[in-house]
């Protein structure tokens, strides 16, 4: 145990830090997926934890049952999340939201649509319990090799967690601030109704929005799956984290976003080894004073 | 007109006869002597989303049907067979409670056999024992054992086989001295926890820390990298459950570099821990080995192991730890020769039960510690082994007497 005072080894510090950022970017996969989806559809989608579920799910049918390799297997599941995102806006947001009038204000369309998500939520679930059982399903590391440099211990499949969700956030990055298509996707964040005027058919941009945020959320269970186990109830836990996320960070705030996905991973690593278990509740407790003195969150834009 | 008498009449013998054979009363007649079977409803709850849920439920499925099969029970010259209800009781407390209220109130069960897990177990006690609703169960929590519960009885050895297993692991390890426990933050792993720390300053060892993650945890780095940090000689596990989230435990602290000893009180699941855990993980882990899976297993053990492939395929030992409970059932039945809960919850809590099950012999006893001078709780035989060089080892079996003078003088007291 770490007396008062003691300085924290280095390798100790390492290990800490490549736990809380492998943790960290989990999140921030999932929190960008739940970002474009919020932002473009205007559409709080409980449902982001299943997805992430159906990601991990899908991962195992093809990299364990198929005996696919383990890239493809990912780049598979992420592309099955998308076409099942793009399936869930049409069927279920889509109809909800031809529902709309014009008076229908946006604290209600908001409700309505979490509500559906909600729905969507128990679909996907007992889909998947349907399916595949409900016992967890293992999956062996592809990359069981361990790193060991000077007393510290990195496994190969964390860093490869790392990378994949930094080329993934890089690839995000260029798409929407570097492409024409992400000039849309943020305009129509930031208003719909112009970008309608302008000649372009918004509803195949919501289904586009859907479909890019569920392939993330996928991509971030495929890429877990792993490391963990894959188990039909996994979606809750990560997407109360989630959104806490998104709040720390500040929605709407792709940076932010980032940002926040890190510091709770800090938090929760650094803070278990020096608090123990009560760390979880300093993710709350840091929410709340991050809310308090910046009601929208670290890089958001009602901070502006 | 004669005609319309005619369809009138041939239409009023159709209905007359349909109504007849609705009622039933054109069957055969019962024959004088035949025998009646009446059925004793067996309440059950289980966390349907856990391998030793599901695999105890299947378990249940294949043997109480079987047992039906072969005869059933015979209580004073009346034939009854075993309907078992089992619902999900989600491994929580809100579950259990829930599902022992739909067993107690909606299906009218007297005996719940064969449940799992203590928050469960305990939450549904408070329904159970106004109802004096008769509960054999597993579950670790010291709780279900306690002075104020009449009507239930732990038939799983959570409580009494670390007291036999440590002196094999202090030979095993005899340099070991220090321990770290990795429990989960419910009532079974903070139950196991305190009665392990107990146990292991008892043997010498010091428990350097004890470290609860929530039970849904799958990324145990961080708790792999506090105990690392804190170099135990041993690693011990109250309260987890031995399948996938053992394996992901294993992996975590093999990835963190820890490399002294594991115990288990409970039987791991190979097939399940290496499908997430690499085998160099398991290494150094002694623990209770199931019956099943030991060099020459008794007829009961090999008998219910095939019966297990021939209906389910791959075996899988999850279940071994929580199905002795029907098999007390059974016998504290044939004993009392009454299907009265409050008969036989009285006669056993009295005399105490002896009972052979696939895992080996068992008996109730005392808990003189707890102050509880009822048998209630359960010492059994228990098989041994330990994971060296990418094998599980047989070490040895401990006999029901064994076990029991090794927890009387761990703890203290008369258990008999």
């Amino acid at each position: 145990m770490m007396e008062k005072g003691e300085n924290v080894p280095l390798g100790l510090f390492i290990q800490l830090l490549i736990n809380a950022l492998s943790l960290g970017s989990v999140y921030v996969l999932m929190v960008l997926g739940l970002d474009i989806i919020l932002r473009g559809t205007k559409i709080l989608n409980f449902a982001h934890g299943q997805l992430y579920m159906l990601g991990a799910y899908m991962l195992f049918l093809f990299l364990q049952m198929l005996h696919v390799d383990f890239a493809l297997s990912l780049l598979l599941s992420m592309l099955v999340l998308a076409v099942v995102g793009a399936i869930c806006y049409v069927s279920i947001f889509h109809v909800v939201r031809q529902r709309f009038i014009v008076s229908t204000t946006f604290s209600y369309r908001l409700l309505l649509s979490a509500m559906a998500s909600v729905g969507l939520m128990m679909i996907l679930q007992q889909g998947t319990l349907l399916i595949f059982g409900t016992q967890e399903r293992g999956i062996q590391s592809p990359f069981p090799q361990i790193i060991d440099i000077l007393d510290v211990r990195i496994s190969l499949l964390r860093l490869i967690v790392i990378v994949v969700s930094v080329v993934i956030c890089l690839l995000l990055y260029l798409l929407m601030y570097k492409s024409k298509l992400g000039k849309v996707l943020r305009a129509v964040s930031y208003d719909p109704e112009a970008v309608t005027l302008q000649g372009i058919n918004t509803f195949w941009i919501f289904v586009l929005c859907f479909a890019l945020g569920s392939a993330l959320a996928g991509v971030a269970g495929g890429i877990i799956a792993p490391l963990f186990s894959v188990t039909p109830s996994m979606g809750h836990d990560v997407i109360f984290l989630s959104l806490l996320v998104l709040l720390v960070g500040g929605i709407g705030s792709y940076k932010g976003t980032v940002l926040g996905g890190l510091l709770v991973g800090l938090l929760l690593s650094f803070g278990f080894q020096f608090l123990g278990g009560i760390a979880e509740l300093f993710v709350f407790l840091l929410v709340i004073i991050i809310l308090s003195i910046r009601p929208g969150g670290l890089l958001g834009e009602a901070a502006d | 007109m004669k005609r319309t008498v005619f369809i009138f009449i041939l239409l009023a013998i159709t209905a007359a006869s349909s109504l007849m054979v609705a009622c039933g009363t054109t069957s055969p007649a019962k024959q004088p002597g035949a025998e009646e079977v009446k059925t004793i409803k067996m309440g059950c709850t289980l966390p349907f989303d856990t391998s030793l849920g599901m695999d105890t439920k299947k378990a249940l499925e294949m043997i109480v049907p079987d047992f039906n099969k072969n005869g059933g029970l015979m209580v004073k010259g009346q034939k009854y067979n075993i309907e078992p209800i089992i619902y999900d009781d989600k491994y929580t407390a809100d579950g259990g409670r829930a599902a022992v209220e739909r067993l107690v109130n909606e299906d009218k069960v007297r005996f719940i056999i064969c449940q799992v897990g203590s928050a469960p177990i305990v939450a549904g006690l408070q329904v159970t024992e106004p109802a004096k609703v008769m509960v054999m169960c597993g579950g670790a929590s010291s709780q279900i054992i306690d002075l104020k519960n009449k009507s239930v009885f732990g038939t799983a050895t959570w409580r009494t086989n670390l007291a036999p297993l440590f002196p094999l692991l202090k030979k095993a390890f005899p340099n070991a001295k220090t321990m770290v426990n990795l429990s989960p933050d419910d009532e079974t792993g903070k139950a196991l926890a305190r009665d392990n720390a107990k146990i292991a300053t008892a043997m010498g060892i010091q428990v350097l820390d004890n470290i609860y993650y929530p039970r849904s945890t799958q990324d145990f780095a961080p708790f792999a990298t506090k105990i690392a940090a804190l170099k135990p000689d041993i690693m011990d596990y109250p309260g987890a459950v031995a399948g996938t989230q053992f394996g992901l435990q294993f992996k975590a602290l093999y990835e963190a570099g820890f490399q002294g000893a594991h115990v288990s009180p409970m039987a791991p699941n190979p097939v399940e821990i290496f499908a997430v855990a690499p085998k160099e993980s398991m290494e150094g882990l002694i623990s209770v080995m199931a019956a099943t899976d030991i060099p020459n297993p008794k007829p009961l053990a090999q008998q219910y192991r095939n019966a297990w492939t021939a209906k389910y395929g791959e075996w899988s030992n999850a279940s071994l730890n929580w199905i002795p409970a029907f098999y007390a059932f059974v016998e504290a039945i044939k004993k009392t020769d009454s299907v009265d809960p409050e008969v036989i919850t009285a006669y056993l809590s009295a005399n105490g039960l002896s009972w052979q099950s696939p895992t080996g012999s068992a008996m109730l006893v005392k808990r003189p510690d707890f102050k509880n001078d009822r048998f209630c709780d359960t010492c059994a035989s228990l098989d041994f082994g330990i994971f060296k060089n990418g094998k599980y080892e047989y070490l040895g079996t401990v006999s029901a007497e064994d076990a029991l003078k090794a927890n009387q003088d761990a703890f203290g007291g008369n258990w008999k």
